[in-house]
């Protein structure tokens, strides 16, 4: 009995003594488990993920199109201006407005084309985007004032109009003047 | 300036969430500090406008460090150790719930975001509908200095700015938000969709692992960010995406609120149903199905004042808005139907337009289809504990005013087909981060993402608090 007690006092002082070294083990032995763990489910995670990015066609599109293209795209032109920027995106239409821009003086008065003009039926126009809507171009001809030619009753600067807008060769019959009409896109001053 | 602009936006939003409590999550409280920071100031630059004094960058800013103090204030004055709460979620940071599969995904979320957001500071504005709107709007106010008074709102000059569905009533919040980054010397105005997508990003994930865990909230984020037309809009300098941030985080924390009844959630959700309607018009779909939902709960536990503190805060910025366009004669001819009528071809086209923008994986990805699985998943602790009840209920709710709005729209400006593909697509966005809230959040799949916490966590940090 009191032998038994005796290796029972041994045993529980052992195992007072114990803890540090079996916290050892366990903790070496717990972070071996947590790495097999993780990195075996972070890989099966991982392949799934990878999978889905390739099989599901909107993730896909999104991945490799969307993000990584433009990434790619900015990769290849890391300086480009905002005027270069917005003339890759918007293309003529850009580069029209920008033209019309550099033509006139701010406080000028514009006879801005119609849709008609910019996209007239049955001609393939180089414009592609909202470039007809009055709202799109002065935005990038603000401060100058527009007018369409719907509007030359009821805008309150079709009286002062400074500047005609050709496009696609239209717009000339809006000038006070002859003029050579083989100029397809331009702007031309009106004469007072 | 623009970066001083920016970063007092920044931190009235993050003073102001601390208004409210100083409990949120170091991730709420960053995420949300950009959208709340924007719109508390695009709602001051509107009495700034009705009183005259011009929209410059010296008077932006001087209202904005006044409300910035203002706000220093009332959270040194109410609440107690502010800076002490704020110093232990940044230098104790808890490590419960990570793993090597939350890395993953986060490494992926951050991954993909870096990409949408550079090419979204890289290109400017192009997209049709923003030039021909709060792009240009914004840029033109920053010229002449007021909303009120802008030039392209003198019908002798835009013979068309009071016909159905003119800019002119567009809600303030996206031309404003552009207009200051202008006012401050921006070049382009993209980098305020920017930073809202990503201080969006971490405010959902933030919002999210309270209730599903740190892996459920990575999942659910990188999906929600991999939504691959939400995507592709969040780098546009459309409206959507911004609406969307507002509309998806208030019934996000009307959720929160339902799950934990914390106050804190509840006046949040408020402040940003708030935000929704300075956003979109339509945002009015979540203030009414929201309200509805908190009313009838305020009814059945006989407690009001929550509920109209919350009502307070999402309907001022909505009548402050309304006043502000009435008393500057900001309208425009009403594209709603007030009458009620029956119209059978009507229905069935928006019906079956909303059927296929459910179904579109392009668009959505597995969005709709997770969430399916999820709610059928969940569907024995809806009905025995009513799990996720009120988040089902906002969604559901939410979706049919917006489709009863499609319905009582007089089509007069545009088709009703070219409304449902692409506004109604675009609306969708709202409901793609509560779809993915949803999915991680019921009790059977959250049960599931915090077992596999609990198993890939290491001992020492399984039980940890």
């Amino acid at each position: 009995m009191g032998k038994y007690n005796s290796n029972k006092h041994d045993k529980q002082k052992n195992r007072a003594q114990a803890p540090p070294q079996a916290e050892q083990t366990n903790r070496g032995g717990g972070y071996l488990t947590w790495v097999v763990k993780n990195v075996g489910v972070a890989l099966v995670v991982g392949f799934l993920l990878s999978r889905c990015l390739e099989v599901q066609q909107g993730y896909n599109w999104a991945y490799n199109s969307l993000l990584k293209g433009n990434m790619a795209t900015i990769r290849a032109n890391p300086n480009l201006t905002v005027a270069q920027k917005n003339e890759m995106k918007l293309g003529i239409d850009y580069a029209y407005l920008q033209f019309v821009r550099n033509a006139t003086p701010e406080d000028a008065v514009i006879l801005y084309p119609s849709v008609d003009d910019f996209f007239p039926e049955g001609v393939e126009s180089p414009f592609k985007h909202g470039i007809s809507n009055k709202m799109w171009g002065l935005r990038f001809l603000y401060p100058r004032k527009l007018v369409l030619p719907s509007e030359m009753e009821t805008n309150r600067y079709a009286g002062d109009i400074t500047h005609v807008a050709i496009v696609n060769g239209r717009g000339y019959e809006r000038l006070n003047y002859e003029v050579d009409a083989s100029v397809v896109h331009g702007v031309l001053p009106v004469k007072h | 300036m623009l970066y001083s602009g920016l970063f007092l936006t920044f931190a009235s939003g993050f003073v102001f969430v601390h208004c409210f409590s100083l409990r949120f999550t170091l991730a709420e409280k960053t995420g949300l500090a950009f959208p709340l920071g924007m719109a508390l100031e695009c709602f001051l630059m509107l009495f700034l406008d009705q009183a005259g004094i011009p929209l410059t960058p010296v008077p932006l800013l001087t209202v904005q460090t006044l409300l910035l103090a203002g706000l220093c204030a009332f959270v040194y004055f109410y609440r107690t150790n502010a800076l002490k709460s704020l110093w232990a979620s940044v230098s104790r940071p808890s490590l419960k719930g990570i793993n090597l599969v939350w890395l993953l995904f986060i490494l992926a979320t951050a991954y993909m975001e870096y990409m949408n957001l550079s090419k979204c500071l890289y290109f400017p504005p192009s997209d049709g509908d923003s030039l021909a709107g709060f792009e240009t709007i914004g840029y033109i106010l920053a010229q002449e200095h007021t909303l009120k008074g802008l030039s392209i709102f003198d019908a002798s000059y835009m013979p068309g700015i009071h016909g159905p569905a003119s800019y002119i009533t567009y809600a303030p919040f996206v031309q404003l938000s552009y207009a200051y980054v202008y006012a401050l010397g921006a070049e382009t105005s993209k980098v305020i969709p920017g930073l809202m997508y990503l201080f969006f990003l971490l405010a959902f994930y933030g919002a999210t692992s309270r209730v599903a865990g740190r892996t459920g909230a990575a999942v659910a984020t990188f999906f929600m960010l991999l939504t691959p037309e939400m995507l592709g809009f969040s780098s546009l300098s459309m409206t959507n995406n911004m609406h969307a941030v507002f509309a998806s985080l208030s019934v996000i924390y009307l959720s929160l609120w339902f799950t934990k009844r914390e106050k804190k959630d509840l006046l949040l959700c408020g402040v940003l149903l708030g935000g929704n309607i300075l956003c979109r018009t339509e945002g009015i779909v979540f203030i009414g199905s929201v309200l509805l939902l908190l009313f009838i709960d305020a009814f059945r536990s006989k407690q009001y004042k929550g509920f109209l503190q919350a009502s307070l805060f999402a309907l001022v910025p909505l009548l402050v808005w309304t006043l502000y366009t009435k008393l500057n004669g900001l309208y425009a001819e009403s594209i709603a139907i007030t009458h009620l009528f029956w119209d059978a071809e009507k229905a069935g086209i928006i019906t079956s337009y909303m059927w296929m923008l459910y179904n579109n994986t392009l668009y959505y990805g597995w969005s709709f289809v997770v969430f399916l699985i999820a709610f059928l998943a969940n569907l024995w602790f809806l009905i025995r504990r009513r799990d996720s009840l009120g988040l089902l209920l906002a969604i559901g709710l939410s979706s049919l005013f917006y489709i009863l709005i499609l319905y009582q729209i007089d089509y007069k400006w545009d088709t009703i087909d070219n409304v449902l593909s692409y506004s109604a697509k675009r609306f969708m966005f709202c409901f793609i981060p509560m779809l993915w809230y949803f999915s991680v959040t019921n009790h059977a799949v959250k049960s599931l993402f915090l077992k596999l916490e609990r198993f890939l966590a290491h001992t020492s940090l399984r039980d940890a608090k």
